[in-house]
């Protein structure tokens, strides 16, 4: 009996660890992937693909500046992927973290811009409002997916619209701080997060975000809810039939996502941008969906996920500065990687039968 | 003000909505055709961006304006094509499908802009001159409010009509519902799920193709993001359009008239905040998809990938 169970409880982290094994691998071909058609991209526009990948790197890892900015880069990015994440466990997709990102960043610009508070309590004040804010439009989007039937993606990307026209209105209108730039009040130094590096942009926040994700994981992975959570994802019915309420899934899934998403834009404001400016970007939302996907949804990989691509965002300033290949580049590649995740256990499931033959690891895992 | 300012006005609010709604109905018909086959197009504004790209890179190449077409439609097309194999070909999730798609067009026109024509942003390429229709141009009011806009605004308009009777009174449109509502009974009755889906994601790709051209032709270049949310805006409109092209149009054209108010105040000075305006279509929606303002039902098998037992 006891034996048995021992036995039941190695298989099942074998098969697990398999699973993961399984997910790593694709992850990995993702990236590969993405790096071969940027190259193909590359070339057929003219570029030495290795130069460009050389100073990408060089941007992303060489010496301690480009780390140190790469990190900043990453610690919103973690936050909000962590967000996009939980959404995608529970099967409520939040394709619009940019919007609760946005909302977020206009409450921390608040709170440190115009309470003329210092100190940590602004510091916390700015983090919790900001992430209640998140809360607050993904929850929106949440309620109405469980009492109304309305398709979260649609009203979660109509928000993201929403958020940054709200954000345009206050920051050339309520809230717009003297002087040329058009931006809200500038938040002083001593509300500001502060810096873990000096000469760096490098703050506080990045503990922040590493500690959200254990704490993500406790609550997907160590609690009632958690469980519920990833019951309804992997299948509503049964979870209803088990007496879970797929309703209350919906709404606080989408809400904890915004929270998370919310808690990304006040790092951005508080952390690193120190105002709202007009031109405040929510792209970070978009980002996410590739970092969580890239992380199989999972936590921990979704941190590795998020620090990589991190990188390559940090990295593209010295790519398009010394060998002219834009920015935007690491979008494309970002857009590669996740339809390469999505589709690999499809068109693997094709020439798996094949393959089991010699290979017979993860065949039947997942 | 005076009567004639007032009529002045009236006159260029109603025709810069007709501009204003132009890639909007071209993306709001690809939108209301896919979805009516079964496929959830996120990817309209993707496939905007891509066709603006592909209207300038064709018109530097060629230096005609209508070939710039034929360059928009391969763009777009482009972008439908990855979105067949992703997600018609393999019953893979179509919203995050259109998702990377949209992602693609922006980071792969941007950084193809930025690379091959530098930031500079001079780039200038041949438009498309406004067609003066005859007679019904010289009209007094209507003539200079409604005929005499860009020959693609006339094809947008033709475009609602055509696909109105394509989905209504033609074989292949109720098939195309067909595999819409159930496309099991559908495949039952041998009709091809796949192919039609995939045709239809194509024929949205053209489309939105012609809606992008219709962009870049207007202001003459490209710049990054230069379609700033009219895919979304669109996919807005299929939706209070309730999945029928007419629907669709009057949605495009009550969205084109905020945005031309909008900047109608602007210009007078107004210091009204004009983003709540423009904020309208985006609230409108999901209080439209909540149900609070009348029920709309989507095709039932929208957003479900289909694979065969």
């Amino acid at each position: 009996m006891c034996a048995d169970m021992v036995r039941q409880a190695l298989v099942s982290r074998h098969l697990a660890l398999a699973g993961g094994l399984g997910k790593l691998v694709e992850s990995v071909g993702a990236v590969l992937l993405a790096f071969v058609v940027g190259a193909i991209l590359l070339i057929a526009i003219g570029k030495d693909p290795t130069e460009a990948y050389g100073a990408l790197i060089d941007g992303a890892v060489g010496g301690a500046g480009a780390l140190a900015y790469s990190l900043v880069v990453a610690t919103p990015l973690i936050l909000a992927s962590l967000a996009v994440a939980l959404s995608f466990r529970s099967g409520f997709f939040n394709i619009g973290a940019g919007g609760q990102v946005g909302v977020g960043a206009i409450a921390a610009a608040v709170v440190g811009g115009y309470l003329h508070l210092s100190g940590p309590l602004v510091m916390a004040l700015m983090l919790v409002l900001g992430g209640l804010a998140g809360a607050f439009w993904g929850g929106m989007a949440g309620l109405l997916r469980a009492y109304t039937g309305a398709s979260e993606v649609i009203t979660t990307l109509m928000l993201n619209y929403v958020a940054t026209l709200l954000i345009d209105y206050l920051v050339t209108g309520p809230l717009r701080a003297p002087g040329p730039a058009v931006q809200s009040a500038t938040i002083p130094p001593d509300a500001r997060f502060p810096i873990l590096l000096p000469d760096t942009q490098l703050n506080a926040t990045l503990l922040l975000a590493l500690a959200a994700v254990p704490a993500v994981w406790l609550l997907l992975w160590r609690t009632t809810y958690g469980f519920e959570l990833r019951m309804v994802g992997l299948n509503p019915e049964a979870a209803r039939a088990a007496g879970m309420s797929v309703r209350r899934v919906a709404s606080l899934s989408l809400a904890a996502s915004g929270f998370l998403a919310g808690l990304a834009g006040a790092v951005q404001v508080g952390g690193i941008l120190g105002s709202l400016p007009q031109d405040f970007s929510i792209q970070v939302g978009f980002d996410a969906i590739a970092a969580a996907l890239l992380g199989a949804n999972n936590p921990w990989g979704v941190l590795v996920a998020s620090l990589f691509l991190g990188g390559l965002n940090g990295g593209s300033a010295t790519m398009e500065a010394t060998v002219g290949v834009s920015g935007p580049f690491v979008q494309f590649l970002e857009a590669v990687v996740i339809a390469t995740v999505v589709a690999a256990p499809f068109a693997l499931g094709a020439i798996r039968p094949r393959l089991a033959g010699w290979v017979r690891v993860g065949g039947e895992v997942r | 003000m005076s009567g004639q300012l007032v009529l002045a006005i009236a006159i260029s609010v109603a025709a810069s909505t007709l501009a204003l709604a132009t890639p909007l109905v071209f993306a709001a018909i690809a939108g209301t055709i896919t979805e009516r086959s079964g496929v959830l197009n996120i990817a309209l504004e993707g496939m905007l961006l891509a066709g603006a790209f592909g209207y300038v890179l064709g018109t530097l190449a060629t230096h005609h304006a209508l070939l710039g077409i034929v360059g928009a439609a391969i763009g777009a097309l482009v972008l439908a094509l990855a979105l067949v194999l992703l997600c018609v070909r393999m019953p893979v999730d179509q919203v995050i499908m259109g998702m990377a798609v949209n992602i693609a067009a922006a980071g792969g026109t941007a950084f193809l802009n930025r690379s091959l024509f530098g930031l500079g942003g001079n780039l200038t390429v041949a438009g498309i001159g406004n067609l003066h229709l005859p007679v019904l141009s010289d009209l007094p009011v209507v003539g200079p409010a409604l005929f005499r806009e860009s020959p693609l605004t006339y094809l947008a308009l033709l475009m609602v009509l055509l696909a109105w009777l394509f989905l209504r009174f033609t074989r292949a449109g109720l098939w195309l519902r067909a595999i819409g509502e159930s496309p099991k009974a559908a495949d039952a009755a041998g009709i091809s799920v796949l192919k039609i889906r995939a045709l239809a994601v194509l024929s949205s790709g053209c489309l939105c193709g012609l809606g992008g051209a219709y962009l870049a032709s207007q202001v003459q270049t490209f710049s990054d993001n230069m379609t700033a949310g009219a895919g979304f805006i669109a996919l807005a409109a299929v939706i209070l359009g309730r999945w029928e092209p007419p629907g669709a149009l009057l949605a495009c054209l009550v969205f084109a008239l905020f945005q031309s108010l909008q900047t109608a105040l602007q210009v007078a000075g107004a210091k009204a905040p004009y983003q709540f305006l423009l904020m309208i279509p985006y609230v409108l929606t999901i209080v439209v998809l909540a149900g609070f303002v009348g029920r709309t039902v989507a095709p039932a098998a929208d957003g479900k990938p289909y694979r065969r037992q």
